[in-house]
């Protein structure tokens, strides 16, 4: 009621105050003239996109959805493989790291450890059979910490 | 629109749930719900009917995107028109830095004061035929995006004071003042039609 005549006398007043706003603003708004412009604006056509328009909506979500599940999939996958797969990762590089430190080291060892190898049992013998001459076999000789050669069974008396 | 049936607030609510779960079946009925009133808003914002139909599209496929955020304390229409509007607004801004001209934002409000109607100009048991929805269509497109929204949400789309201004961050007192200021416009217009020697 209050309202309507505020509406009222906001709507006999003629118009409203240059470059003013009504001091009752609810009341102006329910002014008869405010009302029936809201009325026209309801009543205006109402729109409605068409088939095709739908159509590539359809679509266009489609894409969405899959982006969405992917974005999912890998959410919920992620924690699950997580810690396994952080945990191959760490073995893969410690086994990484030592393999590839020493596997340097030993093919350089390896090589010189067959070298020296072929090397020393060859000087052995030779030096075995300088020593022995052909009488003694190489296992009757033996070597002390010095690395001279000894022999086994020597004769006291000589 | 506002009293919806309980089974009706229900059902919406149910649907909104499984829209949440990214359910396309029940995303598709929200679709259908909605698409004409957003496309209505969107296409008054906008004066290109194309680019109303791709705003339109734009809006559900974010909200599609986005529905696992909306957490319920706005209405989802309010959420949906908020949606719309801030890509109203994203378009407008690119118009304009397109062609050059000052931002459809600031404009109108001040003019729109100045142009306050002579009520007594229009007869209160008009019609409205398709002529005078053809003044109405053009007052709702010549004012400013801001008075626009407000006008379209609340007299168009049954949006309270509240929502609107939770929609765009605006007081309530705000919200009231522009929906005078754009009925004020379009009743100008009408004036200015029905008595085209009063100017």
């Amino acid at each position: 009621m209050k309202e309507n005549q505020a509406g009222d006398q906001v709507k006999n007043s003629g118009s409203i105050p240059f470059g003013g706003m009504p001091e009752d603003l609810d009341a102006a708004l329910n002014a008869p003239s405010q009302l029936q412009v809201s009325q026209f604006v309801k009543g205006l056509n109402a729109d409605e996109p068409n088939l095709v328009w739908r159509s590539e909506l359809n679509q266009k979500l489609l894409a969405a959805q899959r982006k969405v599940t992917w974005w999912k999939r890998i959410r919920i996958i992620s924690p699950a493989l997580g810690i396994p797969a952080a945990g191959a990762l760490a073995l893969v590089l410690v086994f990484h790291v030592h393999s590839s430190r020493p596997a340097n080291v030993s093919t350089a060892t390896a090589s010189v450890t067959i070298e020296d190898s072929i090397l020393s049992v060859h000087s052995e013998v030779t030096a075995d059979r300088e020593v022995t001459g052909d009488s003694l076999d190489a296992h009757q000789t033996t070597r002390d910490a010095t690395g001279d050669l000894s022999f086994e069974n020597e004769p006291s008396d000589l | 629109m506002n009293s919806q049936a309980p089974n009706d607030v229900q059902s919406e609510f149910r649907l909104i749930e499984l829209c949440q779960k990214q359910n396309p079946e029940a995303f598709g009925k929200f679709v259908d719900l909605y698409q004409a009133r957003v496309f209505g808003f969107v296409r008054r914002m906008v004066t290109d009917a194309e680019d109303a139909a791709d705003i339109t599209q734009e809006v559900f496929i974010r909200a599609f995107q986005s529905f696992s955020r909306f957490d319920g304390r706005s209405q989802v229409k309010t959420w949906l028109f908020k949606i719309a509007h801030n890509l109203c607004i994203d378009r407008s801004r690119k118009v304009n830095r397109t062609l050059g001209t000052s931002s459809l934002e600031s404009s109108g409000e001040d003019l729109e004061v100045r142009e306050l109607a002579d009520e007594s100009a229009i007869p209160e048991q008009l019609v409205l035929n398709d002529e005078l929805k053809g003044v109405v269509e053009a007052a709702i497109l010549e004012m400013s995006d801001k008075l626009r929204a407000v006008l379209l949400l609340h007299d168009q789309q049954d949006v309270g004071y509240d929502e609107i201004a939770d929609l765009l961050s605006i007081p309530v007192g705000t919200v009231k003042s522009r929906l005078f200021l754009a009925r004020n416009f379009v009743q100008s217009r009408l004036s200015a039609y029905m008595n085209p020697s009063v100017k």
